[in-house]
């Protein structure tokens, strides 16, 4: 394996690099997409992607503009060492790579330190639903807070909901764990559409925590993504897992930490923008779970505060 | 019967997923068809919609993908997992075979002279992308609708400052130095330099254009609401601008709705002093006001570009209201069909794929028929109530472009399969005694469309006729001899089908009222 690089990497989650920097890990190629290579490892699952996709947990970015299909191929075998990850016939430097923190925790400050949970103003989840309703119908789950014209997923899923709010916001774990159970893995998609809901969902629940509005949500994060990661695919189950760990996207990240800040409605639509745009409807169906987990949990009707009650659906 | 087809520890990426869920449930054949990973929910969803067979709960995993689908036979299954194959190979062959820059950026990199860009993304992301584009100094062609008017004056504001061209939003026709973009047909290179407001308008008058031996040099599209008061014509003045200066345009010919007034006056007022012949097509608008400038005013889409070609070679310049078989011809054929109809058939049923032509086809009727009912009416009060769905009134004209006929389906123009099935259901009401439909070919349209609408006329002709009518179908054929559907075999279609094939949009509709004309 002494190819020499193809690639460079420009980025990497700080997770891959500190775990890399422990020890190498071998792997093999799960998948390989047109942006997106997911390589099954020990620690989990580990991808490469295009220069086109935003950082993702336990990922590096690299400069390619081509496809990834012509370097990976599922089944080869892969060495993954901290200065570079490499087959037998292709290697990206990670020499050069910029690390990046995708935790959701480690990058929010509690806004509301000195206010009481009642009186800090909550996220208005309106521009988010204004970019979900712009994408008009859809085959994903964003009917649920849009009340756009729904499908048989969202159908499906809608009743199952709010035992998962409830056991949320009661801090139960096994039973919110329960509920993710019978939630995750249904609709279209390599990650099936309540899996993306779920990762939305799990996100923000850490970002509350993080500025205060919740109290410590990792056991309750941990159980649901455990849970529900065993009744999905792997590789959807793995970004599950970073998500219940409190690990997402650089999209989703900075979205977070818009609504937690001053910004103004047009520069989060902005943020949200980006975050729709991910994959068919998984990016929709993440900024579901963002709306579902504000409406339900910051200012919504089981949360005990108030703000944004007339937006809740269930 | 529902079939299974379960690929073990396979993963495609989701737009893929996406495409061959929504192609399957369209073949035919197919009643209900389910794609997924086989997560137990997925499997419970495939039980509730009755999709399930044994084999599911036995054999698959939450790795595995599957396809599930509802069908008449085990050749309808067959078919189904050939197109299941198909798009699985066609994804990877077409990312294979050439290379896509996945960013502006990337493209850029790739080609650091790139000066057009052509952007259909969803409406709200589409501004954002133009605006990337612009500040590349990158002209664009905005296919994608559903951006703000906001949006939209913004950015044009922007590009107008940088002498760059925004075509659109909505815009889905243009010519830039001989590549056609989008819905366009294929023009030999000329000296005639258009700039318009309206896609099949633009169509239209680029075709008869090469159809009467001429070409064009630049055909610029502005997009439908550049001409309103809020936009203030900035594209159609930067448009006719580059016209102007542009050495290789002889003759300027300027397409669109009527524009607000005070636009109107102000782009005339620009063209007057063009130095170079310019031909005005408001569409339905005054001529007066054309003609006072000393422009040439007129009163077709075909009327333009007869103008413009003589304007071009010289000769002397009159109102083409003609037709090309004939004056004599076309009143003793129209006499014959309407000789032969029943008492009850009164009524036209104009059914459109291409909008411009639509409202051009009901302007030109309107002061003979008094009121025409339809989607897209010429007075609010002949708005047709549920086009899509409930049934024609009297003269009934349809826009199967617009938004009621589009939500979940492809514009008709590429897949006029809605059309064709409203030939037929309006062909059985015995109050219809014409059925008037355009036909729009070139690149972006269907790779064949006078066959469904072929197959419509026969069968509706068929029913009409063993129902104790004649039922008569005027047709004309948007295109050109080069197009890939070619115009005269597209042509032959419709009249071998028993179809009235006109070459104009404007000659169909002047035929169809002499036919009215001469109805008992």
């Amino acid at each position: 394996m002494t190819v020499r690089p193809a690639m460079d990497a420009k980025a990497i989650c700080t997770l891959l690099r500190e775990r890399l920097h422990d020890a190498p890990l071998c792997g093999t190629v799960l998948s390989a997409f047109e942006h997106a290579v997911n390589i099954e490892t020990p620690a989990g699952l580990v991808s490469i992607l295009t220069e086109a996709r935003c950082l993702q947990p336990f990922a590096v970015r690299t400069d390619a503009q081509g496809s990834l299909r012509a370097h990976f191929a599922p089944g080869e075998r892969v060495l993954l060492r901290a200065e570079a990850i490499r087959t037998e016939r292709t290697a990206v430097s990670l020499e050069a790579a910029a690390a990046v923190d995708l935790s959701v925790v480690h990058g929010m400050q509690p806004v509301i330190a000195g206010l009481s949970r009642e009186h800090h103003s909550a996220p208005d989840p309106a521009p988010l639903l204004s970019v979900l309703a712009s994408g008009g119908e859809s085959d994903g789950l964003s009917a649920l807070v849009t009340r756009l014209k729904s499908n048989v997923y969202a159908d499906f899923l809608g009743p199952r909901l709010p035992r998962l709010f409830a056991a949320v916001q009661a801090g139960e774990a096994a039973e919110a764990g329960e509920a993710a159970a019978a939630i995750a893995g249904c609709g279209i998609g390599l990650t099936p559409s309540s899996d993306d809901l779920l990762t939305g969902y799990m996100a923000m629940l850490h970002a509350m925590s993080a500025v205060g509005v919740l109290g410590n949500i990792a056991p309750v994060a941990r159980e649901i993504a455990g849970r529900a990661a065993k009744k999905t695919n792997r590789i959807s189950g793995a970004f599950l897992l970073q998500s219940g760990e409190g690990y997402v996207s650089e999209d989703v990240l900075r979205l977070l930490r818009l609504l937690y800040s001053d910004s103004d409605a047009y520069t989060i639509k902005q943020a949200a923008m980006r975050v729709a745009a991910f994959g068919s409807t998984s990016g929709s169906d993440m900024l579901t779970g963002i709306v579902l987990a504000i409406i339900h949990h910051d200012g919504g009707k089981n949360s005990g505060q108030t703000g944004n009650q007339e937006k809740c659906l269930f | 019967m529902v079939k299974l087809e379960i690929r073990k520890n396979a993963y495609f990426d989701s737009v893929t997923l996406m495409l061959i869920s929504k192609d399957l449930k369209k073949l035919d054949g197919v009643k209900e068809a389910l794609v997924g990973m086989g997560t137990d929910l997925n499997v419970e969803i495939a039980h509730n919609i009755g999709l399930a067979t044994p084999e599911f709960d036995a054999n698959i995993t939450a790795n595995d993908f599957f396809v599930a689908v509802e069908c008449d036979s085990d050749e309808v299954f067959e078919a189904a997992q050939k197109k299941v194959e198909e798009l699985l190979n066609k994804k990877t062959e077409a990312k294979e075979a050439t290379y896509y820059p996945p960013t502006l950026e990337g493209a850029i990199k790739v080609d650091p002279d790139l000066n057009m860009a052509v952007i259909s993304v969803p409406g709200k992301f589409a501004a954002d992308v133009a605006q990337s584009c612009l500040d590349h100094d990158i002209n664009v062609m905005l296919f994608s609708d559903n951006v703000t008017i906001e949006e939209e004056k913004a950015l044009k504001e922007c590009a107008f400052k940088k002498e760059l061209l925004v075509m659109g939003p909505d815009c889905g026709t243009a010519i830039i130095n001989n590549v056609p973009l989008a819905f366009a047909n294929v023009v030999p290179k000329g000296k005639i330099g258009m700039v318009c407001a309206s896609g099949t308008g633009t169509q239209e008058v680029s075709s008869i254009i090469a159809q009467l031996g001429c070409g064009v040099s630049q055909v610029i599209g502005t997009g439908g609401r550049d001409l309103k008061k809020e936009i203030g014509g900035l594209m159609m003045k930067l448009g006719l601008d580059a016209l102007i200066n542009d050495p290789n345009t002889e003759v300027i010919t300027l397409v669109s709705k009527p524009p607000a007034k005070e636009i109107a006056s102000e782009i005339l007022d620009i063209a007057k002093n063009a130095g170079k012949p310019v031909v005005v097509c408001f569409i339905g608008g005054d001529r007066t006001e054309i003609e006072a400038k000393g422009l040439v005013a007129a009163v077709s889409l075909e009327d333009a570009a007869h103008k413009a070609v003589a304007l071009l070679k010289g000769e002397p310049v009159q109102d083409f209201v003609e037709f090309t078989m004939g004056e004599e011809k076309a009143e003793a054929l129209a006499k014959e069909i309407a000789g032969k109809m029943a008492p009850t058939q009164k009524y036209v049923r104009g059914f459109y794929t291409g909008g411009t032509l639509c409202d051009e086809a009901m302007k030109l009727m309107i002061g003979n028929l008094g009121h025409i009912y339809s989607n897209i009416p010429l007075h609010a009060e002949d708005k047709l109530a549920d086009a899509r769905n409930g049934k024609s009134r009297e003269h009934t004209f349809l826009d199967f472009g617009d938004d009621e006929f589009t939500v979940g389906r492809p514009h008709p123009m590429i897949d006029p399969s809605l059309r064709a099935e409203r030939v037929i259901v309006d062909g059985k009401d015995p109050e219809t005694a014409v059925i008037m439909c355009d036909c729009v070919i070139g690149y972006g349209s269907h790779p064949n469309p006078a066959e469904d609408l072929s197959e419509a006329i026969r069968t509706a002709k068929a029913e009409a006729e063993a129902a104790g009518r004649h039922l008569c179908c005027v047709c004309a054929v948007c295109g050109t001899e080069g197009d890939p559907q070619c115009l005269s075999k597209t042509q032959k279609q419709l009249t071998e089908a028993g179809a009235v094939v006109l070459p104009s949009n404007a000659q169909a509709t002047r035929f169809v009222e002499r036919i009215l004309a001469n109805l008992k």
